[in-house]
């Protein structure tokens, strides 16, 4: 059965947040925000299954659209389904080249750390083709390809704070940790993928360098708790690199939450982190 | 009488049909930008210029750059109702949004172009062919300079920067108070095309003769609705390059044009 948490925009009730699996209090309430008068507002709802969320969208964000690509801010219904209770899995799957790998807490899409083929599969983040927000539209709408930090008054030293779900269901947080028991002090954590080619495509400029930063080859790391979680970093890959999370057929083959057409040409290198272990090297959490 | 009206009706359509087609047909041609600056309201002087702001503030600029990131049109068969639907549909994937396609779009001019704040003037972006027939809107970004920016200065490092400017503002009791503004972030506009002193919105025709366009900032509203004594760093910068990019007029200067 499907229980139905928010309308047009994210609400909350007390049977709502008895459901603890359904973590609904990540999500902003859109309706606060507005991409600017000449745009429909911002849709969000959220709701859960026994095992799955429901995340569904008119595509609409909820601050100031700015185009940097050609293309209007449309209305764009989507919906995702983000596991309840992610499970690591044996072994890495490859994120699409193109599309949806993840859901960011306005309920607006995440794509990978690449553009298309017509700009080399270039790095948008580093080639600055991004709004203030680090995202832009599309074909299939806006979504974001780095950290969307205009969502949040604040994202520095914020440990904890869920910038998304990925599409395997395990989060994306804010990339910071405590250091040490009190918390007085907060660490940063980094990707472990280095700039190692001045190439434009962004999998070919970058490489996976074992215990270089904090973080395994897919961005995430288990944390003191022994949950997992990728880390919205500042440097490339930005979200993730790879599922580390048991993902659906559908996303084994190579399918985001809402495909782009004309997805073609390169894939990002296969992972095989080979396991589900945490990275070495992790300094987080202590 | 209904099968008059609908033979009247095919007729017209049949006599029509090749004009509407000759607006698919693939034509080549030139699109030429430059980046031009309505002085308007600013009084130029010795080493900047200065302007009285809507909101009373006179600001005095000393020193500025910013950086057009890119420019290119967008084809009419994008919002040409029916047929260019249709065309869209029967055509291989239109490249949109830096996404979905495998060749660039060819009305683009990925130039970077570092320009004087400090001394407007006119700049050229550069020049595409093309073979896309009709043009609807102009679409302009500002953003980060890269490595090979065309007119990169020697006083300021613009690599990575989209728009740096440098002056003082003088409030109503005369007291005058400098600021600087830095940024990285990318801003753009999309808008109809028009002719010189016309706000009418026009298409331009690719063809035998070149099109000009010219992406013309206006300094007299740079400073539109910014309270100097309120705003933060990332308030001033997001409402300098807002209002940049939304007081910019797409105007076609050369090139066949009809509404």
């Amino acid at each position: 059965m499907m229980l139905v948490i928010a309308g047009t925009a994210i609400s909350y009730n007390e049977t709502v947040e008895a459901q603890t699996d359904c973590d609904t209090d990540a999500f902003l309430d859109v309706s606060q925000g507005s991409a600017g008068d000449a745009y429909p507002e911002p849709e969000l709802t959220i709701a859960c299954t026994e095992t799955e969320m429901v995340i569904t969208t008119n595509g609409i964000i909820n601050f100031e659209f700015v185009p940097t690509t050609p293309g209007q801010l449309q209305i764009v219904e989507q919906t995702y389904t983000i596991p309840l209770e992610p499970e690591l899995a044996d072994e890495t799957t490859d994120i699409p080249l193109l599309g949806t790998v993840a859901v960011a807490v306005n309920g607006l899409p995440i794509y990978g750390p690449n553009e298309g083929g017509n700009l080399g599969f270039g790095d948008p983040f580093l080639d600055g083709v991004l709004d203030y927000c680090n995202g832009h539209v599309g074909p299939t709408g806006y979504h974001f390809h780095a950290r969307p930090d205009c969502l949040f008054e604040t994202v520095e030293g914020q440990v904890g704070l869920v910038i998304g779900y990925a599409l395997d269901g395990f989060p994306i947080l804010a990339p910071y940790v405590c250091a040490d028991a009190d918390c007085t002090e907060t660490v940063e954590l980094s990707s472990s993928w280095q700039h190692t080619n001045d190439v434009t495509a962004a999998w070919d400029a970058h490489e996976y360098v074992d215990g270089s930063g904090d973080l395994d080859e897919c961005n995430g790391m288990v944390d003191e708790n022994g949950d997992y979680a990728y880390y919205a970093t500042a440097t490339f890959p930005y979200f993730l690199a790879c599922y580390s999370g048991v993902v659906s057929e559908d996303l084994q083959n190579g399918n985001g939450g809402a495909p782009p057409q004309g997805g073609d040409g390169q894939q990002p290198p296969q992972g095989g982190r080979g396991n589900g272990a945490p990275p070495p090297g992790g300094n987080g959490g202590n | 009488m209904y099968q008059t009206v609908q033979v009247i009706l095919f007729i017209i359509m049949i006599l029509m049909a090749p004009s509407i087609i000759a607006d698919y047909l693939p034509v080549e041609g030139d699109i030429s930008y430059q980046l031009d600056w309505d002085l308007n309201g600013a009084e130029l002087t010795s080493d900047g210029w200065q302007i009285t702001t809507d909101l009373g503030y006179e600001v005095v600029i000393h020193e500025g750059y910013i950086t057009s990131f890119n420019a290119s049109l967008i084809s009419c068969s994008h919002s040409h109702g029916l047929f260019g639907w249709l065309v869209e549909m029967l055509s291989p994937g239109e490249v949109q949004a830096g996404h979905g396609g495998t060749d660039d779009e060819p009305s683009i001019v990925n130039a970077s172009v570092v320009e004087s704040l400090t001394a407007p003037s006119s700049t050229v972006m550069g020049t595409v062919h093309v073979t896309e027939p009709n043009y609807c809107n102009g679409f302009y970004v500002l953003g980060q300079a890269h490595d090979l920016a065309a007119n990169l200065p020697d006083d300021f490092d613009m690599t990575g920067n989209s728009l740096y400017i440098r002056g003082e503002y003088i409030a109503n009791d005369g007291t005058a108070t400098p600021f600087t503004v830095t940024t990285n972030v990318g801003w753009g506009t999309q808008d109809d095309l028009t002719l010189p002193q016309s706000d009418r919105n026009i298409h331009v025709a690719v063809g035998n003769e070149a099109i000009t366009i010219s992406i013309q900032r206006s300094l007299a509203t740079l400073f539109d609705g910014i309270d100097f004594e309120t705003a933060d760093e990332i308030t001033l910068s997001h409402s300098l390059l807002r209002n940049l990019t939304d007081n910019t007029c797409f105007i076609v200067l050369t090139g066949k044009t009809h509404s």
